[in-house]
């Protein structure tokens, strides 16, 4: 064999996995050949070390904030960043009483739909908790309407729109096929996308 | 299964031998479900799960913090883009590591192939967990040595080595023949053997 074919054959002669006689025509070379013999140490040294990396390194900071600004809503989800869209209050007061107290009807009629009956009882359980807990955001969000500008209201009961469109959906689909997980989960994910939707319209504060 | 990588399933506990990726663990899949649906709550438990794998991987690959970072977050949101494809045929793992090799190297040629060496100055930048190495001066002397490999050897160890593809798959990712993979990886362990043993 010559050098070229015996580095070829060195990582699978180091590994056990050659052959019989290739394994003999390989410890024939090595015997005679320094510069083979030294490659093949090399390469045993460098798996060992290779063989201790570490599985895993962390980043430096935390990913996870810059990630999710990156993140494109899709099916039930939602996200929003209200803070985008909050605005000096003082411009729009007129307005801003006018159009958020018709808004806020508007949202209340549309974000509390009513129980289907066809669910499974432990589906229906989660849903009246999540309801509970939207109609207190509700309540919250409606006491603070006056600090927030017609524009984060308008995007609001948008996005607002589109989640009960999505559980709408889901719960009418569930209603077809009771047994479907992933429909379940759709639901369920969409509800907690309007509970986190309103927990960051509750607490949004104007912008000094 | 190739190079130091099969030899280190010969010669080392399973438990240090490294696979491309460890199998996900079986919280997994309500996450991923849920992920699909559109739950960035899950989405965001995934992350958690699973980033120390994907940095790792883009460290080595680029061999810069820097860019390794950029590189993560940009593997985790073509992610969640591509999640409601994700079959489950493969481990999610598995799943995210392929397409964390296709960021770097699309990066890589969007970039124009960067040439740049930039070395890992301060090991202690890299944060390993615990109990992963049994040698830490050792095995950091490699992380620093890998980092200051050339591009090209550097990636080809870091597959071949490190994770385990063969030089067809190389070849095909890195858009080169299978002897130039082959030429750098002996390349990549020459400058190892001899950075090393400074």
């Amino acid at each position: 064999m010559t050098c070229d074919e015996v580095r070829d054959a060195l990582d699978g002669y180091a590994a056990g996995t050659v052959d019989a006689a290739v394994r003999q025509s390989l410890s024939a070379h090595l015997d005679g050949c320094a510069e083979c013999r030294t490659d093949l140490a090399a390469r045993r040294r460098v798996a060992l070390l290779v063989a201790q990396l570490a599985g895993e390194v962390a980043p430096a900071e935390d990913l996870w904030p810059a990630i999710s600004r990156r993140l494109t809503p899709r099916g039930a989800g939602v996200r929003l960043s209200l803070r985008r869209y909050a605005w000096p209050l003082a411009a729009a007061a007129t307005v801003l009483m006018v159009l958020s107290a018709s808004l806020t009807a508007w949202v209340l009629h549309l974000s509390l739909p009513a129980p289907a009956g066809a669910l499974a009882p432990g589906l229906l359980a989660m849903e009246a908790s999540y309801r509970s807990a939207t109609v207190e955001l509700l309540r919250a969000l409606d006491a603070r309407r006056v600090e927030l500008a017609p524009e984060t209201v308008a995007t609001l009961a948008r996005n607002l729109a589109v989640i009960d469109s999505a559980l709408a959906e889901a719960r009418a689909a569930l209603q077809q096929d009771p047994a479907n997980r992933v429909l379940e989960a759709l639901l369920l994910a969409a509800w907690r996308q309007k509970i986190s939707l309103l927990r960051q319209g509750a607490a949004l504060a104007p912008e000094a | 299964m190739t190079g130091t990588a099969a030899l280190a399933r010969e010669t080392l506990p399973l438990s240090l031998a490294r696979g491309t990726v460890r199998p996900a663990a079986p919280a997994l899949p309500e996450a991923v479900r849920l992920a699909q649906a559109g739950d960035d709550g899950a989405f965001e438990q995934l992350y958690r799960s699973t980033v120390g794998r994907v940095h790792a991987l883009c460290l080595r690959l680029t061999g810069d913090p820097v860019q390794a970072a950029e590189r993560t977050q940009d593997v985790f949101v073509r992610a969640w883009e591509q999640l409601p494809t994700f079959r489950g045929e493969s481990a999610f793992g598995s799943w995210l590591h392929r397409i964390a090799v296709n960021v770097v190297f699309a990066e890589g040629r969007a970039a124009g192939r960067r040439e740049r060496r930039v070395a890992v100055s301060d090991p202690a930048t890299l944060t390993e967990r615990p109990g992963a190495s049994p040698a830490p001066g050792a095995t950091m002397d490699l992380e620093r040595a890998i980092a200051g490999l050339p591009p090209g050897a550097r990636q080809v160890f870091v597959l071949y080595d490190v994770e385990g593809y063969g030089h067809a798959e190389i070849a095909n990712l890195m858009g080169i023949a299978e002897g130039t993979s082959k030429a750098q990886l002996f390349r990549a362990r020459r400058l190892l053997r001899e950075a090393l043993d400074r």
